[in-house]
């Protein structure tokens, strides 16, 4: 078995803001395989952007290490290091330099990293523009004149220009509508077929996660709670955090609706305020126990599904979809 | 039931340094007592804008907006802008998609809400003004109101916010309340939580909601009728039930095909082509160049036609029966 | 839209303000005044050591069209003369301003921490003077001369373009194409150069042409207080002042010489508005 790609082994992230202490990302340990598509699933407070920024090198761990293709990453990141990795931003306003024409931008890591002469970077660029669906005469273009989707397009061409193993992706498509993101998504399964790209794929979209990803990593307020195949997680969600989230997706039909399990949306929770000790999700909890305030729950289950919570929903005998299935048979009877 | 809205074959063009603009062309729709009607687009769509052409939102200058906007009886449009001020904020309120932009971070949730509320209830002193906000906030399940009163803005949780929102908007008990994008700025936990307290408020308070969304799935769980919007145009107009288990538009079935879904682990359709730019004079339907069926006679104005409780602005109609 | 088509439809939006366009005309004027002083003006002699007793104090009329000064120059060709001069000032005055103060900010709001306290303090030290006040102590240093003047208003005026390039890096620093840059491996000096500073640049431009206007009214000022360019030179401020004493009798000397002024800073300021205009590419 090849060794993993990434390799992020109990890594902490602690803020000191002022007089507060914020633990962005606590004990966590991931690996993403050559070629393959693991997605962080979280919502805002979640450490996801921390998680990607540690593995990106723009911010240090407190303790833990980050590892790529086997080497281990410092504080300062050598250019060879640099051009393994590839980013792609949420905002496709904001991640192009305005004043710049888009052909300097995708140039930007050609420059930086002194690659080609000159007219070998034009050619490459113009390469890079087609692979991603556009004109190789849109270099000379400004991003005011592209729409979201095609400035995308674009961030996705700069992060390839390297020649990446690995392509960071934080909620790429978030900004998009959802026609546009079809193609984004797309082009981005055609990219990775093509240059056998591994992809940390960063979303608050089940959706996506669903259709991308082999593999999920749900985070809570700077924790893991639940990992494993998307297979085994959507087919039976066991931390009551998924539970929520999968029970919050809004469906389109009455398929998807079977994925969702319910969710006590009227029981009376505290509002806000995170706890100190124990599990972060408790103040959220409609099923907490005594133990979620004293003590956060190490990791229950196997290789391909495991999670962190002492009071998980029952694992599902069926898949979900039979036992909808049934409920809408009977209705129909 | 009576309808409370009715916006009549709205058009809006805008003066820019380009040229005339057309945004809106010829946008009709109703939204009657009791009722929760969605405007689904894209971007580019005209959603917002028709939001805003309704309440009377838009730049004073350089625009032409002919058709109607009839609220309970008189038409927006032609309205005096002292009227149409006093009628909005009191009889028809709006709430944004941001809660933490629409909310002015140097009040207090107090000074802002006691704000809104002399508008829509100057009669109240100083008690009953808190005890009718108090009342308020608890209705939008907010257990701890005088904490958040005495809060400010940026002290508080998106989701709280959003919720401050719909008490503010609610409050006066609107005939209609117009919502853009609800939820959208929100984590996907806290946006079902907020959709289901305006669902349920809406009911009890007799309130009808207009609610603008690119979010299919919002749409389906939330409201009762659907008009789907493409390039200022309304293309398909259903019960939600209807229009999710039988789309009959194009581009309404071409939308929902590039819906991931949970049920398989297929990549979505993509619409081929792109929006049509609003500057280019457009022939009969905006959809044609992206559409399988199309045919030369799409070249033609396309009417909205009624199918049983539908409508549709399609003549390839026969082929979906 | 290509590089070149935004910056055309840039121009279309200037040319709508009307003002604008009134002061890139007086601008011109100005401009071509200076550039090609010799050959506008009508006695260019006049600008240097000239004595005409017999023509000195003549009211504006047809030999002499805005009139003579004490000892005889025309007053007309000493404003021309006199535009150039104030234009090679503000130029050369501006021109430092903005490298030293953009050199400063932009190193301040990108690498933040101890150099952003310390740049920033020494540039809030420098704007609570009085900007006369700070000029006139510098030039008390040395004799009086053009470029001791142009030094003393480079100091003044430099915290100025620190603090606004200071602002906008500060918004930007997080932005997503500048964080793209730093992940790709850019150093801070090329993210700086390369990402930042096209940023600033329509701003600087801007205030460049506001402070074109202001810079020259302070050189004027300083020149009425005696402390300009030392005489023959013809200056507009210098002019004023020597007129200032015959005021009411002999009046265009200062009133000419003042009118002169008034034309320079009010179409740099009318420019400066559509100058905006011109270079804005909303992001």
């Amino acid at each position: 078995m090849s060794p993993p790609l990434l390799k992020v082994t109990k890594v902490n992230k602690v803020f000191h803001v002022g007089s507060a202490t914020i633990h962005a990302v606590t004990d966590i340990s991931l690996t993403v395989n050559k070629g393959e598509t693991v997605a962080i699933v979280g919502e805002s407070g979640s450490g996801k952007t921390t998680l990607a920024n540690l593995i990106l090198g723009i911010e240090v761990p407190t303790s833990g290490e980050v590892e790529l293709a086997g080497e281990q990453l410092k504080g300062r990141r050598s250019k060879a290091v640099r051009r393994k990795i590839g980013l792609v931003q949420q905002n496709p306003y904001s991640t192009l330099n305005p004043r710049k024409s888009i052909g300097q931008a995708i140039g930007l890591p050609l420059d930086v990293h002194g690659i080609g002469s000159r007219a070998e970077r034009r050619r490459r660029i113009g390469q890079l523009l087609e692979k991603v669906g556009l004109n190789a005469g849109h270099r000379d273009r400004r991003p005011l004149a592209l729409s979201g989707g095609q400035r995308q397009r674009v961030a996705i061409a700069r992060a390839l220009t390297t020649n990446p193993e690995l392509l960071v992706l934080d909620e790429p498509t978030s900004s998009l509508d959802v026609s546009v993101q079809a193609h984004i998504l797309r082009l981005l399964r055609d990219l990775q077929k093509e240059f056998d790209l591994a992809y940390l794929f960063i979303t608050h979209d089940l959706g996506v996660v669903r259709v991308v990803a082999s593999r999920v990593v749900v985070m809570y307020r700077g924790r893991v709670v639940e990992e494993g195949s998307v297979a085994a997680i959507f087919h039976s969600p066991r931390h009551r955090y998924t539970q929520l989230l999968l029970a919050s997706i809004p469906t389109v039909s009455e398929e998807d609706d079977a994925f969702r399990p319910d969710w006590p949306w009227d029981a009376e929770v505290k509002s806000d305020g995170d706890p100190a000790e124990g599990c972060p999700f408790r103040s959220r909890c409609p099923f907490a126990v005594e133990r979620c305030g004293q003590e956060f729950p190490d990791m229950h289950g196997s290789s391909d599904h495991r999670y962190a919570c002492f009071n998980p929903r029952p694992e599902a005998s069926e898949p979900i979809v039979n036992l909808q299935a049934e409920k809408l048979e009977r209705k129909k009877a | 039931m009576k309808e409370i809205l009715t916006v009549k074959d709205l058009d809006l063009t805008f003066d820019t340094l380009d040229g005339p603009v057309n945004v809106l062309r010829g946008v009709s729709l109703s939204v009657r007592e009791h009722e929760r009607v969605a405007l689904v687009g894209e971007s580019g769509s005209g959603k917002s804008v028709t939001a805003r052409a309704i309440l009377g939102l838009l730049p004073e200058r350089n625009r032409r907006l002919t058709g109607s906007v009839v609220f309970e009886g008189s038409d927006l449009i032609t309205e005096r802008p002292s009227r149409l001020r006093e009628r909005r904020g009191r009889d028809m309120t709006m709430i944004f998609q941001d809660p933490m932009a629409a909310l002015n971070p140097v009040y207090t949730i107090r000074n802002q809400f006691l704000a809104v509320l002399s508008r829509s209830h100057p009669e109240l002193n100083a008690e009953q003004a808190e005890a009718r906000m108090n009342k308020a906030l608890r209705d939008v399940s907010i257990v701890d109101p005088i904490r958040v009163l005495d809060s400010y803005s940026f002290q508080l949780s998106g989701g709280l916010n959003q919720r401050v929102m719909i008490a503010m908007g609610l409050i006066s008990r609107p005939r209609l309340l117009i919502a853009d994008e609800p939820g959208t700025a929100l984590d996907v936990t806290v946006q079902q939580q907020t959709l289901l307290i305006m669902k349920r408020l809406s009911e009890s308070y007799g309130t009808s909601i207009l609610f603008i969304s690119h979010n299919l799935g919002v749409v389906r769980q939330f409201a009762d009728r659907v008009c789907v919007m493409y390039s200022g145009r309304i293309v398909e107009e259903a019960s939600t039930a209807e229009l999710f288990a039988n789309p009959r538009h194009p581009y309404t079935r071409a939308l929902l095909a590039s819906v991931p879904r949970l049920s398989s682990n297929e990549l979505p359709e993509p619409i081929e082509g792109s929006v049509p730019d609003p500057r280019e004079p457009m022939k009969g339907c905006p959809f044609k160049p992206r559409c399988a069926l199309a045919t030369d006679e799409c070249l033609q104005p396309i009417p909205l036609r009624e199918f049983g409780m539908q409508r549709v602005a399609c003549i390839h109609q026969e082929e979906f029966a | 839209m290509t590089q070149s088509s935004a910056r055309w439809r840039g121009w279309r939006r200037f040319a709508r303000n009307k003002l604008s366009v009134l002061g890139a005309v007086l601008i011109a004027v100005v401009f071509f005044c200076a550039i090609f002083a010799p050959y506008v003006a009508p006695y260019p002699e006049h600008a240097g050591v000239v004595v005409n007793f017999l023509d000195a104090n003549q009211p504006p009329g047809a030999k002499y069209w805005l009139g003579t000064d004490t000892v005889g120059r025309d007053v007309l060709s000493r404003i021309i003369f006199g535009f150039r001069n104030s234009l090679m000032l503000g130029a050369v005055v501006i021109a430092i301003s903005i490298t030293i103060g953009t050199a400063v900010g932009m190193t301040a709001a990108y690498l933040g921490g101890k150099t952003e306290l310390v740049l920033m303090r020494i540039t809030d030290i420098f704007l609570a003077i009085p900007s006369l006040v700070l000029a006139m102590a510098i030039l008390g240093l040395a004799k009086p001369s053009q470029l001791y003047a142009m030094i003393a208003m480079a100091t003044v005026w430099w915290p100025w373009h620190a603090r606004l390039v200071y602002g906008i890096v500060r918004s930007l620093k997080y932005e997503g194409f500048v964080v793209a840059a730093e992940v790709v491996g850019a150093s801070p000096l090329r993210v700086m150069f390369s990402e930042l500073l096209p940023n600033c640049a329509p701003n600087l431009f801007t205030k460049a042409s506001l402070d074109m206007g202001f810079v020259i009214l302070l050189g004027a000022s300083l020149s009425f207080l005696g402390m300009g360019a030392p005489p023959p030179t013809p200056d507009l401020g210098t002019m004023v002042s020597e007129g200032a004493q015959y005021l009411p009798d002999i009046w265009w000397l200062s009133v000419m010489a003042g009118m002169g002024i008034f034309i320079v800073v009010l179409g740099f300021n009318l420019v400066a508005d559509g100058l905006r205009d011109l270079f804005d590419i909303v992001g």
